[in-house]
């Protein structure tokens, strides 16, 4: 069983839901400025500028935050970044015991 | 004179019903047309109950409005304008008709005063979204009829419910209720079970990615927000659901982060985008009850907008899953765009519908020193940016180049995309017309510099945290167990088992069945077969001897 009904059989020799055959070439040829090593590391540098910029703003206002928070500098940076953390690292855990192949309650 | 208004939401109900005996340019005439006459009608209509009925000796008050329906009225009929616009090209008149239906007694359920056209609709509801589901093709009939059973139990509930509180209170009005009398928590539950609450929220991400292209926008939009309706209108305040909402909320973001299928990573989020709004509901105080119908109504448009572009993608490609997906941002622009822009909405970043609304939510939990939701509702935003936010335009649109080169879908889908994602923007920036039309007065200013840089960090970080563990996120052909294994594997282990022993006991009763048999066939022949001796033949003379005894002994006897 396919995981979608247009790629069954029969449904047209492959054709996406449009009619229109999907244009396909060699992954990775005619590279994208965007998907360059110099691009990609220019976004990191103006990423963690940015991230940096965030928590530095602190201190440019009057800074307050619920339940006393604001006493820890970049609380919420260090929050959202251990909490998607723990996140992730808590979901491959349980996905220990619940991950099945993508074809489990086929037959 | 009252007596004469209809629900507005007959218009999209009729219209999808006459959908397929128009073709071509008169069906998407009508498929533009009739939402919009739905949005004029319900912005026509004033306060106040419009329509009386009675109905087996009930009041009925199909149409009775107030700020709070007219708001959810409103966006279902965006809704149905928007996904009309996308779904043009669908040549599947049976899965519009129904979706047109679908969203009609959602209309239908928003601007009901009472119970009973609560549930009426209800139900239309849950058989067109059924039909939508299983036009989904040939891979949806199973997810289809789990997705019927689940909804017709709730439906169960839900009449169980109505009929005991009418036999209580002798009223059918649908106004708050609290959840301590046996019939008003059956009403709770089937709330619930449409809202996609734990235990059986596996009907929502099993159902949903099976539906087509077009279909799970429609989806998407209406049974889950419905059911959202009715809990704020009839359960504002009930403490457990802020419980059961917040379980919602790390359920998504769990079931989403394992997720392969793009639809299906969407559907789990929209369990834990609901799951805020049950939460605000569970909290109740009138900024929390604003978060939940604000939130609702912006993530109507955004859920919208990233299943409109997730079902681009597979307009174009035929394909859903992450793993064949992939630097489509070269060949998809308008997509990948405004995907960005619905994934920006959903995680609530600033200058986003979703910033304006979830920020009451989180606000509310904190001004009742909920410090504990308060901090897991702020984890959880860190959470949607990573499992929704990056999460999905990443994996699609950008990752590993699959070599696709699909171009960007036709025009009418295009601007159904740019549609929503002007509106996911214009709401964040321009929210005070918006604040307007929430059902209580908002005194509450979203752009405050603390909160801003408190929300920009936190999502940030989680941005960055999503990139550094990306070795951790990568996408793996595998599904996740959810509790509907227990009907979909466990049931059949039962029935296995059942089978299994059945056969055994068919075995012993009938090899024993069969042993007795020959026993008394045997027995039969020992005594009457040829060698029985019952069979036995005996000399003439031995009978005549033994005459001439019982004669003789006759014979003495008379003279005795």
């Amino acid at each position: 069983m396919s995981d979608h009904p247009t790629d069954a059989p029969g449904a047209g020799a492959d054709l996406p839901p449009s009619g229109i055959p999907v244009f396909r070439v060699t992954p990775g040829t005619n590279r994208h400025w965007l998907v360059l090593p110099e691009t990609i590391r220019l976004i990191w540098i103006v990423s963690l500028v940015v991230l940096a910029g965030t928590v530095a703003a602190e201190v440019a206002v009057d800074y307050h935050l619920k339940f006393g928070a604001d006493s820890i500098p970049g609380f919420a940076a260090l929050f959202g970044f251990f909490g998607c953390v723990v996140l992730v690292f808590g979901s491959k855990f349980l996905g220990i015991f619940l991950k099945r192949k993508d074809d489990y309650y086929d037959d | 004179m009252t007596d004469l208004v209809l629900p507005p939401g007959i218009i999209l109900i009729l219209a999808g019903l006459a959908l397929p005996f128009v073709r071509h340019t008169a069906r998407q005439i009508l498929m533009i047309a009739a939402p919009l006459m739905v949005l004029i009608a319900i912005w026509a209509l004033p306060d106040g109950t419009l329509a009386t009925l009675d109905y087996l000796g009930l009041t009925l008050e199909p149409v009775k409005v107030d700020a709070l329906s007219r708001l959810f009225a409103t966006v279902f009929a965006i809704m149905g304008f928007a996904g009309g616009l996308f779904a043009l090209n669908q040549t599947n008149a049976r899965e519009l008709a129904a979706a047109f239906v679908y969203a009609g007694s959602a209309i239908g359920v928003t601007l009901a005063g009472d119970l009973v056209t609560v549930f009426i609709f209800w139900e239309v509801m849950a058989i067109a979204s059924t039909i939508v589901v299983w036009s989904g093709g040939p891979g949806a009939r199973g997810s289809g009829l789990r997705y019927a059973a689940i909804h017709f139990l709730g439906g169960v509930f839900l009449m169980a419910g109505i009929a005991g509180v009418v036999a209580e209170t002798g009223s059918t009005a649908f106004g708050p209720m609290q959840a301590t009398s046996f019939p008003t928590i059956l009403i709770l539950v089937a709330f619930l079970i449409n809202a996609g609450a734990p235990p059986l929220a596996a009907w929502l991400p099993d159902a949903y990615p099976r539906a087509s292209w077009s279909g799970t926008v429609f989806l998407s939009a209406f049974t889950t927000k419905t059911a959202v309706y009715t809990l704020i209108r009839g359960y504002p305040g009930e403490e457990i659901l802020i419980w059961i909402g917040l379980w919602m909320v790390f359920y998504g973001i769990v079931y989403a982060i394992l997720e392969n299928d793009m639809r299906r990573i969407l559907a789990y989020s929209i369990v834990n985008q609901v799951g805020f709004m049950v939460c605000a509901v569970g909290i109740g105080t009138p900024l929390a009850l604003n978060g939940a119908a604000g939130h609702a109504f912006a993530h109507i448009i955004y859920k919208a907008l990233l299943l409109m572009s997730a079902g681009s993608v597979l307009y174009m490609t035929g394909k859903s899953k992450c793993t064949d997906l992939g630097g489509l941002f070269r060949t998809m622009p308008v997509s990948c765009v405004c995907g960005i822009v619905g994934a920006l909405a959903i995680s609530a970043f600033p200058l986003t519908s979703g910033f304006v609304a979830k920020s009451m939510i989180s606000d509310a939990a904190g001004a009742e020193k909920m410090v504990v939701v308060y901090f897991l509702l702020a984890v959880a935003s860190a959470g949607v940016f990573l499992h929704a936010g990056i999460k999905f335009p990443w994996f699609v649109f950008f990752q590993k180049d699959s070599g696709l080169r699909p171009q960007d879908p036709p025009w009418n889908m295009q601007a159904a995309m740019i549609f929503c994602a002007v509106l996911c923007i214009g709401l964040g920036v321009w929210y005070s017309p918006f604040y307007a039309i929430l059902p209580y007065p908002v005194e509450y200013v979203p752009y405050d510099a603390s909160h801003v840089i408190f929300y920009l960090q936190l999502l940030l970080f989680s941005g960055l945290a999503f990139f550094l563990m990306l070795g951790a996120l990568k996408r793996t052909l595998t599904i996740t167990l959810d509790i509907d294994w227990f009907w979909r594997r466990g049931g059949r282990a039962i029935a296995e088992e059942f089978e299994f022993q059945w056969l055994r006991a068919y075995g012993v009763i009938v090899e024993g069945f069969w042993r007795k048999l020959r026993l008394v066939i045997e027995g039969l022949y020992v005594n009457y077969g040829p060698d029985g001796p019952w069979s036995r033949t005996r000399p003439s003379g031995a009978v005549a001897l033994w005459v001439s005894v019982l004669l003789s002994g006759f014979l003495l006897f008379s003279y005795l």
